[in-house]
């Protein structure tokens, strides 16, 4: 019997990137690593998830909501690009993964939802222009304020300001950002050669951060000094989401296009001035002539 | 600010030698304190005497009151007060202690990245299991927090700690997960805590760092406290070289302490 084929569900992607959300970004890294034979939906509409968030991965009649369940599922049906890893290599997948979340997704919450400028100048209008109407007005204020409670709850507290609960968390961020360049080292991929659930995760976090346009921040700013860091997600996308590179490199092309159209348009505006102070000319000579006739 | 502040007390305490009134704040152990801060206390307090460094228990009913970040266990060295496993670790590295200083910057990184593991799996876990599971919640937890206080106090302040790990566990999509899930999760980073450790003696080379007094803080704990159900404790018993590893740290750091 033919098994249904997968289906999943993940946010939109743009700046050159499949996906703009982490966990969508680490789920797609790792089905392209392993070649999961999976039907990719991408939208904006929170709707179909079951969660109102994404990714979802939908396996006959089951549906997965949580990146690690969609690992772990994954792993069982024997898709992964883990086997090749020794036992201890897969202990440190584990604790590598708590890592990222106890550390780097606080500041990357903080700095894409949290952080004034950065949500009204760039998370606020991607997600109500992805997000269709009516959802699109309050969808993008109820995702911040579970970013802020998760890292209010998780960082902050009574004891200390909101300024020192933001230095805290960039702090901590900053440090794991160098224990992750440490543990790259000059490799490829972190364990070697081959690219691992660990690598789809780092790049989860790591490409939005690289590549979105955001106002400048520390976070970015230690992040361009990890050289082997950014190698690495450059290279993946490079080699697995090569289309989504290209489609940005001729979005740029348009842009430029674009401008140059956007002149053109100027000249036939003229154009069609003329034409109008021409028909007008006709008209009145029309109306002379049937001034005549009558 | 306190990036500022973290700055002068590294620059003010390294020249400043360890005191010998330094006191470790917990709740009281036999009565009060409950599962997830009972880890954190000892696992300080293993921490403390891998360094060889002196200090004493004191026993308070608001301990959690006390501490600068509402957290037990807290230290008072001289006029600061540090609280909470990573601050003592960084406090005490800037007096010249520091159990890692020789591994290498791929070594520390994966031992930090453990001390996450723990921190974000079996921290989370045991406030799930002391708060959220309603049995244990209703039967051991609560009346151990109320147990200091006068009625109406012992029902109104677990009632409210309650919700705040509630809130906080929701935030974390921990509050969602069933029980099993909860042990799932317990049981994979017990795997790759006896992966990592195999048969040597500790985590990384024949000195035990800061990990090995975290794991055995709350490895020990989930070990020996009695709770209904008893699910951490059998998973926890499932790796023999975990628990044999917690009996060597006993020995080694526990029982020369009170000889």
């Amino acid at each position: 019997m033919a098994r249904d084929k997968m289906k999943l569900s993940v946010w939109r992607g743009d700046w050159g990137l499949p996906s703009v959300d982490p966990h969508c970004l680490a789920v797609l890294a790792y089905c392209k690593f392993s070649g999961v034979p999976v039907d990719v939906v991408k939208t904006g509409n929170p709707w179909s998830s079951p969660t109102g968030n994404f990714p979802v991965l939908s396996a006959g009649k089951e549906t997965y909501c949580r990146v690690s369940d969609i690992f772990t599922y994954l792993r069982k049906e024997n898709w992964g690009s883990d086997f090749e890893l020794s036992r201890k290599q897969t202990a440190d997948v584990v604790a590598f993964s708590a890592l990222l979340e106890e550390k780097l997704l606080p500041a990357l919450l903080q700095l894409w939802w949290v952080d004034d400028k950065t949500f009204v100048d760039v998370t606020r209008p991607w997600y109500a222009s992805a997000v269709p109407f009516p959802l699109s007005l309050f969808h993008p204020r109820s995702k911040q304020k579970k970013a802020e409670l998760r890292v209010l709850l998780t960082k902050g507290g009574d004891h200390i300001s909101e300024l020192e609960k933001e230095a805290k968390v960039y702090k901590e961020a900053k440090e794991c950002l160098n224990l992750l360049s440490y543990k790259l080292g000059e490799k490829p991929y972190m364990f070697g050669q081959l690219p691992s659930s660990l690598d789809a995760l780092v790049f989860g976090y790591l490409a939005p951060l690289m590549k979105a346009p955001l106002p400048s921040n520390p976070l970015q700013t230690h992040l361009a000094q990890c050289s082997n860091l950014m190698r690495m997600c450059s290279e993946i996308l490079a080699t697995f989401f090569p289309a989504d590179v290209r489609v940005s490199v001729r979005r740029a092309g348009e842009s430029q296009v674009s401008v140059r159209r956007a002149g053109e348009r100027q000249v036939s505006v003229r154009r069609a001035g003329e034409r109008f102070q021409v028909s007008v000319r006709r008209a009145g000579e029309r109306s002379s002539v049937c001034q005549e006739s009558w | 600010m306190s990036l500022v502040v973290d700055a002068v007390q590294a620059t003010i305490g390294a020249s400043e030698p360890w005191p010998d009134d330094v006191i470790l704040y917990q709740q009281y152990q036999v009565e009060q304190i409950t599962l997830p801060d009972y880890a954190q206390c000892l696992a300080v307090e293993t921490f403390l005497h891998m360094c060889g460094l002196r200090f004493r228990v004191e026993q308070r009913t608001n301990a959690e009151e006390m501490s600068p970040s509402g957290k037990v266990p807290f230290i008072q060295v001289g006029p600061y007060l540090v609280s909470e496993f990573d601050p003592v670790v960084g406090f005490v590295s800037t007096k010249g202690f520091n159990l890692s200083q020789s591994l290498s910057d791929t070594e520390r990184s994966e031992m930090r990245a453990y001390i996450s593991m723990i921190e974000n799996i079996l921290g989370n876990a045991e406030l799930y299991m002391a708060w959220l599971y309603p049995d244990i919640a209703a039967e051991v937890t609560k009346p151990r927090y109320g147990c200091c206080y006068p009625w109406p106090l012992s029902w109104i302040l677990p009632w409210r700690k309650q919700r705040e790990v509630r809130a906080r566990l929701e935030a974390n999509d921990w509050a969602s997960k069933t029980c099993e899930e909860v042990c799932g999760e317990v049981r994979t980073c017990c795997q790759a805590l006896s992966e990592r450790l195999e048969k040597k003696k500790y985590f990384f080379g024949d000195k035990p760092t800061e990990l090995d007094a975290m794991v055995f803080g709350h490895l020990y704990t989930l070990l020996t406290t009695i709770l209904p159900g008893g699910h951490f404790t059998a998973v926890v018993q499932d790796f023999d070289n975990l628990a044999q590893f917690c009996k060597r740290i006993e020995d080694s750091f526990f029982k020369l302490a009170f000889d």
